[in-house]
């Protein structure tokens, strides 16, 4: 890859009109990367069950995933074992001091084996930076992967986030993403239910703020029968804040009995705020069920006048209502020092907004 | 295990007869300028169309074939002859129009319903009107109905000339470009300032020249609080050529004015259907859309609307029906500029017999659009693992009290629905039909009568023999 390379990224799998500006998302971000900073306990190689786990696609696209291909970046390996018990995997990723960073790490969760993985994404000592990483999971027969990434990144950085996954049968794999930084987000999962019975459940709740960008594609492929997914985003806009949610949930032939399932739910609370969506089911098998609702628009009248007779402003109302939607999310992390950093990290995040 | 339905084609006898080919002229094969001179000196258009024409030529030329919907590799422009003239000038009495024309109409329908439920009748046979009438009493109110050639030309020449394919350029995309430069043929109404037409008027579209296109213009203004319902028919034989049809709507919606504008196409399915439809919706103003779409190989179809009047509003009720051999992409498209302007889209689609069905819509909320409402709403139906549905809506918010909602929904028939109406004496076969014809109720009630029963006979043909 060039240096300030234009990179197309989040591609939608089935376009529509272009006048959108929704089939893909163009940055320019510079190839010539150098290892990000990953604070982890010992890595080791992942283990045979999850050999092909380097061929795997994520949700940001073949541009974006050439950024990784550089031999010089870190891959850290994880195996989960079933006899090791539950298992949890903590990463603290930074750009450091470096302008433009980038890292994988691959997990293979073995046979009934149960892992919680948890990212966190803080900032590295540059004003302006990019930070690339990379995360491919292979959930093996009847695992659990839980995967948590939490964004801190502040103003003027930026997260390019990779995610994919392979799910064996009955395999489940939950991913909760707190985007609660103040740097630009582009954020790609795909997701294949390839063995029957599989699961997947996506829980995602960002802030936007000022400029900041949140750019999020999701590709959900159901292959095999009885498959379930759902995808539940929820998240606030402020000031001249963007965002962008593509969420994808493909029935492919043969997976009859699949379930999909999207909710997005979306405060718009600033003057110069936009907001796009895209949830699209592509469906080639008759037995299956999938669904998707969208809530876009301000405080309804009910909820405000219930605030009000409490005595609380609309701007009061609002930054309550923001912060309880986040934290409904963070309360599943189910790690009381994680949620404790989130619930931090959305105080200064909301109290620095309102100086 | 669930057992399969085996679900039989369409039996399309009402559409598929074909006339012999009479026609009293027909342009060379192909797209040239000079082809495109010729079908304008043929039509003596004046100067400007001419001009605009060609500069049509010249955008088609430099625009790319979309590559977001479905394969059109089978259109070969090459091969489709833009301008087919019939043998005879249009009448205003259906017993002028030549026998075999007229026997054409006849079967499908529409001097019967002129007579019992229609204020006037447009009837278009390959590229030109042959007919064109409209009641007394109706003309007697000032309304004016008439095709577009004698629009062009005549008192109304400035009006068409100022709105004529201001609302959808050339430059919109490919085949709007290809209808500037060959259009031909269509309607234009023009319903004056608080006048209400009662009973709706009907053009309709035969295509009986195999290998032709079809590229009529319907032009509509709907002036201050006035009130139209305007229907719109379609079909043409089967041919093993392709076919073409890329016809435009432009429709004007005056301050607080109401226009219906009904739509059942049931092209045969070697057609091209890549028609675009647009409307302009002014202060207080109601567009209407409802939106049968039953034929063509490939369709491209997504009504937009421009609700650029405060308090304007538009509603969209569709039903896609896809079978063997089609792939119909449609939709709606919405623009919110005024404030506190509404849109309701709620479509329905059925995919059988390896018939692919794609819903595409896009909501766009602009800045100013403060207290803007949107909601849509899509349902799909696959009644067999062959065939395929997608649902592709955007949205795009710019306005923080905007109020939209998005719901949709892909699933089969239920078990337990078939079960529970066989328990009550039906045949699964019956059982299937009814929960289909149920599916498309709200579009089927928007109908005027008769076309909601011709839509239900449709779908009741369809389901023929779902025996598991």
């Amino acid at each position: 890859m060039k240096e300030n390379e234009t990179l197309k990224i989040n591609p939608l799998p089935s376009k529509t009109w272009y006048w959108l500006h929704l089939n893909d998302t163009t940055v320019k971000w510079n190839g010539d990367v150098q290892p990000c900073m990953v604070m982890a306990e010992e890595p080791e190689q992942v283990s045979e069950a999850g050999l092909n786990i380097k061929e795997m696609t994520t949700g940001v696209g073949a541009e974006a995933d050439a950024i990784f291909e550089d031999e010089n970046l870190p891959i850290l390996q994880f195996t989960a074992k079933a006899e090791a018990g539950d298992r949890v995997i903590r990463l603290d990723i930074s750009s450091e001091d470096k302008e433009n960073a980038a890292g994988t790490v691959y997990i293979a969760a073995e046979e009934n084996a149960r892992v919680t993985v948890i990212e966190k994404f803080t900032s590295g000592k540059k004003a302006q930076s990019d930070l690339a990483f990379r995360t491919k999971l292979y959930a093996g027969k009847n695992s659990t992967i839980r995967l948590i990434q939490i964004n801190m990144l502040d103003e003027g950085q930026r997260l390019l986030n990779a995610v994919g996954s392979v799910c064996d049968e009955t395999a489940k794999l939950d991913v909760l993403q707190m985007f609660v930084g103040r740097g630009d987000v582009y954020n790609g999962i795909q997701t294949e239910l390839e063995g029957n019975q599989s699961e997947l459940h996506t829980e995602i709740g960002y802030i936007g703020q000022k400029q900041q960008t949140l750019d999020m594609n999701l590709v959900i492929n159901h292959w095999g029968k009885k498959t379930n997914c759902d995808i539940q985003v929820d998240g606030t806009l402020k000031d001249a804040a963007k965002k962008v949610f593509r969420g994808s949930i493909d029935f492919k032939r043969g997976s009859s009995g699949s379930k999909g399932a999207e909710t997005e739910n979306v405060l718009l609370l600033g003057d110069d705020v936009e907001n796009k969506t895209i949830p699209l089911i592509l469906c080639a098998e008759e037995d299956v069920d999938g669904s998707h609702g969208a809530t876009i628009g301000e405080l309804d009248e009910e909820t405000l006048f219930y605030f009000a007779a409490r005595g609380i402003d609309q701007e009061t109302a609002e930054d309550i209502m923001t912060k309880a939607k986040l934290e409904v999310l963070y309360q599943h992390i189910q790690d009381e020092e994680t949620e404790r950093i989130v619930a931090d990290q959305l105080t200064k995040v909301m109290s620095n907004d309102s100086q | 295990m669930k057992e399969k339905s085996q679900v039989e084609d369409i039996d399309r006898s009402i559409y598929d007869f074909k006339d012999d080919e009479k026609d009293a002229y027909r342009i060379k094969a192909g797209l040239t300028p000079e082809i495109v001179q010729k079908l304008s000196k043929e039509k003596h258009d004046p100067a400007w169309m001419e001009l605009f024409r060609l500069h049509s030529l010249q955008i088609y030329n430099e625009m790319a074939v979309p590559d977001w919907g479905p394969s059109i590799e089978g259109l070969n422009m090459d091969q489709i002859v833009t301008y087919v003239r019939p043998n005879t000038k249009m009448k205003a009495k259906w017993s002028d129009v030549p026998e075999d024309i007229k026997n054409t109409f006849e079967r499908l329908g529409i001097p019967e319903a002129e007579r019992k439920s229609l204020a006037g009748v447009g009837a278009q046979y390959d590229s030109e009107l042959v007919y064109h009438n409209v009641r007394e009493e109706v003309a007697a109110q000032g309304v004016v109905y008439t095709d577009m050639e004698s629009a062009l030309t005549g008192e109304y020449a400035d009006m068409v000339k100022k709105h004529f394919m201001k609302l959808v350029k050339p430059t919109d995309h490919k085949f709007a470009a290809l209808h500037g430069a060959v259009w031909s043929g269509g309607s234009f109404v023009y319903v004056p300032k608080g006048v209400s037409v009662e009973i709706p008027l009907q053009s309709y579209f035969r295509l009986n020249a195999p290998g032709a296109g079809q590229f009529e213009h319907t032009l509509i203004i709907v002036d201050e609080g006035a009130d139209l319902h305007f229907i719109e028919g379609c079909s043409a034989p089967k041919y093993n050529v392709a076919n073409l049809h890329a016809g435009c709507v432009e429709l004007f919606v005056g301050k607080n004015a109401r226009l219906r504008y009904s739509t059942i196409e049931n092209w045969s399915k070697n057609m091209y259907n890549l028609n675009t439809k647009r409307a302009l919706v002014e202060e207080g103003g109601t567009i209407e859309w409802v939106s049968g779409s039953f034929g063509s190989h490939v369709s491209y179809l997504y009504p937009m609307s421009i609700l650029k009047g405060r308090d304007s509003k538009m509603e969209f009720t569709g039903i896609t029906f896809a079978g063997k051999g089609q792939n119909l992409d449609t939709g709606a498209k919405v623009v919110h500029i005024g404030e506190n302007t509404s849109s309701y889209i709620n479509t329905k689609s059925i995919s059988k017999d390896g018939g692919i069905s794609t819903f595409r819509s896009s909501v766009v909320v602009n800045k100013g659009a403060e207290s803007a409402k949107s909601a849509v709403s899509c349902q799909s139906l696959m009644l067999d693992s062959e065939s395929r549905s997608d649902t592709i809506p955007a949205m795009d918010i710019r306005t923080k009290n905007a109020n939209v909602g998005h719901e949709a929904q892909i699933g089969s028939i239920s078990d337990e629905a078939v079960f529970y109406l066989m328990s009550r004496g039906m045949s699964e076969e019956d059982a299937r039909a009814c929960i289909v014809s149920g599916f498309a109720d709200n579009v089927s009630k928007e109908l005027p009568l008769e076309y909601a029963l011709e839509m239900n006979n449709l779908i009741r043909l369809e389901m023929k023999g779902s025996i598991g």
